[in-house]
């Protein structure tokens, strides 16, 4: 056999191994391209975390400025407590124990003959509690910042119950289902893309959804109402309520 | 003489993993493809040299030839949603396994020769 063909043969067996190999390599490499993140998604999650960094940053400010505030008034006892009214108003706010005003939806759920007639089953109605909570649950996780069904302000220990067909429990407190009224304050489009699905879900109970822009500012949520006993949670560490 | 392809592809892995090369995961159904033409590309030169009539370069023109006519068949196939690379495996294949036969015939061949000589 000549050189020249030798040669031939084992460059062109090095090139085949070469290409086995890489082949190999490519098949058994560690695969990141599991989870394909698209561009959108991407630019809207770095959005929400660019947003809650400024929020985080602001918080900081605040705090450092609170604590200057407290640090300044040592002397002065009046401006203290009204210092820490001012706290006590924003904890209030934040745990739904205050009203508070602004643009919202309000959604009117009710009794539809034209639904009926549409295919809707009054029958289905029986989950309404269900769908209630469900749709709360959308509100609060687009934008919503506060809540009320039939002006009973939704907060961390209300509770939705259907006793019967003709009776809804919210904060337990009797409310009549055939006509309910759901008021949010809070991002009025994002709250309407969250609960696109919904409009369809009670129209098959047989019941019609409409939902009203309130852009000028004046849409109350009242404050929650109901005392809790705390009785079984109680803060971390030595202090009691 | 056997041996030249052998040392040589052990020698091509090694180079491959020594730079750990790969290509992305999408174009590797086309390399697989490339990978048997040019199996039977080199088994069909060990054949031809066994059998005294090695063309160098109808070998090389043939690799590379082979190589990327598998791979743009399976590229034309997957544009047009038609699984053409089974054309490709199919012939290169069947072509691979008469050349291994021919190739393991001609070496007992050799050495029944080299037996009854001695």
């Amino acid at each position: 056999m000549e050189t020249k063909h030798k040669v031939s043969l084992f460059l062109v067996s090095i090139l085949l191994g070469s290409m086995l190999t890489v082949q190999f390599t490519t098949v058994h490499r560690p695969r990141i391209d599991n989870k394909v993140v698209d561009n959108v998604q991407m630019n809207a999650e770095l959005t929400q975390e660019k947003d809650r960094q400024k929020f985080y940053y602001s918080e900081i400010d605040r705090l450092e400025q609170q604590i200057k505030t407290y640090e300044n008034k040592q002397g002065n006892r009046e401006e203290l407590v009204k210092a820490m009214a001012e706290d006590l108003d924003k904890v209030k706010l934040l745990a739904g124990v205050k009203a508070v005003k602004g643009n919202g939806i309000i959604i009117t759920i009710e009794d539809s003959f034209d639904a009926v007639a549409a295919g809707g089953d009054p029958s289905k109605a029986a989950s309404l509690d269900y769908y209630l909570y469900q749709l709360i649950n959308y509100l609060n996780g687009n934008e919503a910042q506060a809540v009320a069904v039939e002006n009973h302000r939704i907060v961390s220990v209300s509770s939705i119950r259907s006793i019967s067909q003709n009776n809804l429990q919210v904060n337990a407190v009797m409310i009549d289902p055939r006509k309910i009224s759901i008021k949010a304050v809070g991002n009025i489009e994002q709250m309407k893309i969250g609960m696109n699905l919904f409009p369809q879900f009670f129209r098959e109970m047989g019941k019609d959804f409409k939902v009203t822009d309130v852009t000028n500012g004046s849409l109350i949520i009242p404050a929650y109402e109901s005392t809790v006993d705390f009785k079984y949670a109680q803060p971390e560490g030595d202090k009691k309520l | 003489m056997i041996w030249i392809p052998v040392i040589g592809l052990v020698l091509g892995v090694l180079l491959g993993f020594s730079f750990n090369l790969y290509i992305p995961l999408q174009y590797s159904s086309y390399l697989s493809i490339a990978i048997l033409a040019a199996l039977d590309t080199v088994f069909g030169g060990i054949r031809a040299s066994l059998e005294k009539h090695f063309d160098s370069s109808v070998f090389i023109s043939g690799f590379f030839f082979n190589t990327l006519l598998a791979a743009l068949l399976a590229f034309i196939g997957v544009q047009l949603g038609v699984d053409l690379y089974l054309a490709a495996v199919f012939a290169f294949g069947v072509r691979l396994f008469n050349n291994l036969a021919s190739i393991r015939r001609l070496i007992v061949n050799r050495s029944r020769h080299s037996e009854k000589n001695s």
